[in-house]
């Protein structure tokens, strides 16, 4: 990271706190700024309150899910320059197209490793 | 329970009754038209009223006089004539005996034996040449009795008009409805899903040798079926055969996978043993050297992934076995979406535009659901979004099918999307099992909303080989129809009106029932049933119905006298609960047909009504018809009818017993009663609502 600019800001997304733990720090320690959120609802509050960079967005959440997180962000303008990338439990092919249909911009399958993961962001957001 | 006054005593009690009554009012009209003078004359007279009294009471007896008189030989001649038709239609071993003076008996008795005799000759010739045709279709009938597989043949309306054995023994489940020759496969099946099929086979016979569509659908109850239907066209035929084999065996066969799921499962576990183990080491020996530690971290990096693999490995498997159970349709393209631009075009109410930019692909797809989808979201964006102008399009995308739905107006937002997506689904005949979203993963693709300029709803579909030469080789062989009645072809369909249906071409199902006593009022119960169908005057020995039925209400001894059924007999038998809604099963779409049913119709509609049971079926009466065709008889009894019209009389007081008996005293009436001029059942009905009986116990 470039000490002149500023860290660029990441939205973790998940249910799942254990997952939401493990790349918080490891995106921290990769110089990024990071806020998490646990649910749809508080991931779309979250995301227009503070516009981060990137937003890592899991699909399978109760209530909202990460597609409807997704289109509605989409439909707003501001939220234009922010990056999706969802996270999908399946490796099912139908899925990631409803994703990059729906306005993700990449999507990676779980399990995945989490230094593939922090690659992918950091190419994203020098994109 | 059966006794009654004898019409005869009513009959002739209101003849003479009604004779009086009209002399009385003659003498009286007769007093005032007398000119007053003549009045008052003699009026004078004292005596006069006393006379006019008089000679009314010599004429009420000379009235009831000339009527016993009389009586014998108006009797005599509806016997005879009454005697003549069973002889001619019923039963020509019928001789008379007290019905008629011995030498007319004698007269006629000589005519019945010769007639007796040329008829079995005829008979006997007739016989000869129908055995030849019997036995060609009974060869037919033993083949098709000795597939597995579950087959039906249905006439174009649904009836059923035959069955074998597997598929009895399949559709026939402690909860699912009947099978039985005239019912309808609708009483079996969804009928939006059977419809589906039926066009789609249509579409298919105009372009295919060998048409046929398969699906998956469900029992009423709710057990999944692998059903292929394929055209009957032959001769004056025309209808379908359906073959079925339960969803859930057509994987049996396929042990591997399951096997197989078994060691991925097993291998999973070993790998999450190893990750734990190497994790835990580091955790306790902190100190440990570098080279050791660097070791562990590998381990923890290659074990889980392939921890990784196993799991995916897993879910491949679960999805192929998941699609065997819900196979999926091959279906061309252009097939397929001019199935859906009919479907949505009928849930819009208007015309709705095609555009195929693959014509030729072809796809896998369970038609009946993607339908159901599409028809759900056209129905919704009308409603909620007041979209129209609907169009359809197939493109390819993502190595899929991609098909659009369009149309003009706003998109759907993604939380009415989302609403939509997980909800079930609404067809026509109430909600399916299952959400767009199922749908859509069912097929392995996805649905979503498409926003921007061109508002519309998407599903990606699998594609499919197109087929080379495909030959199918599970074509029905012959067909043994162990249970059959192709004159049902003929016939017009259940949901003509009844009234116009001949009595020989009706459904019906002959009751009995045996209760704890005679008052239904009273709180007596039913604790038999017994019923059998009768189909174009045919009796369908194996469709019969027959149970017990449990009550805590004690048995009148002089009830149990006559059916022979203790409380002990009953101690393990299904409440009134379960037998009445299946009995109403049973019997759903049939004319009933009992013996002096309205005793039996007593108890059932007032334990059915408690219940939320009716039987709102029209009942054909043995009784009464017996009284329509020999008003002056007094045997009414079933025994008596029996006797005369030549049913053997066995096993009579059980409730199937007596049942069988109504049926065949039936069968035997109709000729007789189509001799009278009685030849539907709204003639039936009207003729029996007009005898003595109906007037004494139905009015």
């Amino acid at each position: 990271m470039n000490s002149t600019t500023p860290p660029a800001r990441v939205l973790v997304v998940d249910d799942e706190p254990g997952i939401v733990t493990s790349l918080e720090f490891l995106l921290k320690q990769a110089g990024f700024t990071v806020s998490t959120a646990t649910d749809g609802d508080s991931g779309l509050e979250k995301a227009q309150a503070e516009r981060p960079d990137l937003i890592l967005l899991d699909i399978m959440m109760p209530g909202r899910d990460g597609f409807e997180v997704c289109q509605t962000l989409r439909a707003d303008p501001a939220m234009a320059n922010t990056k999706i990338v969802m996270l999908t439990a399946r490796s099912r092919d139908a899925e990631q197209a409803k994703g990059l249909a729906l306005g993700a911009d990449d999507y990676i399958t779980k399990p995945f490793s989490t230094r593939d993961l922090v690659a992918r962001v950091q190419e994203l957001l020098a994109a | 329970m059966k006794l009654r006054p004898s019409p005869l005593t009513r009959a002739a009690l209101t003849a003479g009754g009604c004779t009086a009554g009209a002399l009385l009012v003659a003498a009286t009209l007769g007093w005032f038209a007398l000119a007053p003078e003549t009045r008052a004359t003699i009026g004078a007279d004292t005596r006069a009223p006393l006379l006019v009294l008089l000679l009314l009471a010599a004429a009420a007896v000379a009235a009831i006089g000339a009527w016993r008189l009389l009586r014998p030989h108006i009797g005599m001649v509806a016997r005879v004539v009454h005697a003549l038709d069973i002889l001619r239609e019923a039963n020509a071993s019928f001789r008379l005996t007290r019905e008629a003076p011995p030498e007319l008996a004698r007269a006629v008795n000589a005519l019945a034996a010769d007639y007796q005799y040329r008829i079995g000759t005829v008979e006997s010739r007739i016989r000869e040449a129908t055995d030849e045709l019997a036995t060609e279709r009974d060869l037919l009938a033993a083949l098709l009795a000795q597939l597995r597989e579950a087959v039906l043949v249905c006439a174009d309306d649904g009836r059923i008009l035959l069955y074998n054995p597997p598929a009895r023994a399949l559709l026939s489940g402690e909860q699912a409805a009947f099978v039985g020759l005239g019912r309808s496969i609708f009483s079996l099946f969804r009928r939006s899903v059977i419809l589906h099929c039926l066009d789609r086979l249509s579409d298919l016979r105009e372009a295919d040798n060998e048409p046929a569509v398969r699906a998956v659908i469900s029992t009423r109850d709710g057990r999944l079926l692998r059903a292929r239907f394929s055209p009957l066209r032959e001769g004056r035929l025309s209808g379908f055969f359906l073959t079925l084999t339960a969803a859930d065996s057509v994987a049996s066969g396929a042990l591997q996978p399951e096997e197989e799921r078994a060691k991925v499962t097993d291998a999973a576990l070993r790998r999450l043993t190893h990750v734990r183990t190497a994790i835990e080491a580091l955790r306790d020996y902190p100190d440990m050297e570098e080279e050791q530690r660097e070791r562990f971290l590998a381990m923890i990096d290659d074990e889980s992934a392939v921890l990784g693999n196993c799991l995916a490995r897993g879910r491949q498997l679960d999805q192929s076995a998941q699609q065997a159970r819900w196979p999926l349709e091959e279906i061309a393209a252009e097939t397929f979406c001019t199935m859906l631009q009919r479907r949505v075009a009928d849930a819009a109410g208007a015309t709705v535009a095609l555009r195929l930019e693959r014509p030729e692909d072809w796809l896998r797809a369970d038609s009946y659901a993607m339908a159901a989808a599409l028809r759900f979201v056209t129905t919704q964006v009308g409603r909620e979004l007041d979209g129209g102008a609907f169009s359809l399009r197939l493109t390819r995308s993502d190595g899929h099918a991609a098909i659009d739905l369009l149309w003009a107006g706003a998109p759907v937002p993604p939380s009415l999307w989302s609403r939509w997506e997980h909800q079930p689904v609404q067809e026509g005949d109430g909600a399916l099992p299952y959400t767009l979203s199922e749908i859509a993963q069912r097929h392995g693709g996805e649905c979503w909303p498409l926003g921007g300029d061109t508002p519309g709803a998407r599903w990606l579909l699998p594609l499919a080989e197109p087929p080379g030469q495909h030959t199918d080789s599970t074509a029905v062989i012959g067909a043994r129809p162990e249970f059959y009645d192709f004159n049902l072809f003929a016939s017009a369909s259940p949901e003509d009106d009844r009234g116009d249906r001949r009595l020989r071409e009706l459904i019906c199902t002959a009751f009995d029932t045996e209760t704890t006593g005679l008052d239904p009022a009273g709180g007596d119960q039913i604790i038999a049933i017994g019923g059998i169908r009768v189909v174009n005057g045919r009796i369908l020995s194996q469709e019969v119905f027959e149970s017990f039925v449990g009550t805590s209400h004690p048995i009148a001894s002089s009830a149990q006298e006559v059916h022979g059924i203790s409380a002990a007999m009953l101690a393990d038998a299904p409440p009134a609960e379960q037998v009445l809604p299946r009995f109403a099963d049973f019997c759903e779409d049939t004319v009933l047909l009992a013996h002096n049913g309205a005793f039996d119709l007593s108890f059932l509609s007032r334990q059915g009504s408690a219940l939320g049971t009716s039987f709102t079926q029209p009942v054909l009466d043995t009784l009464l018809l017996s009284a329509v065709l020999y008003p002056e008889g007094d045997g009414h009894q079933l025994e008596a009818i029996a006797e005369r019209v030549g049913v053997s009389v066995i096993g009579r007081h059980t409730a199937l017993g007596d049942a069988i008996v109504t049926a065949e005293v039936f069968v035997r009436l109709i000729p007789l009663l189509e001799a009278r001029g009685i030849e539907t059942l709204g003639d039936a009905l009207r003729a029996s609502q007009e005898t003595w009986y109906a007037r004494l116990d139905y009015g």
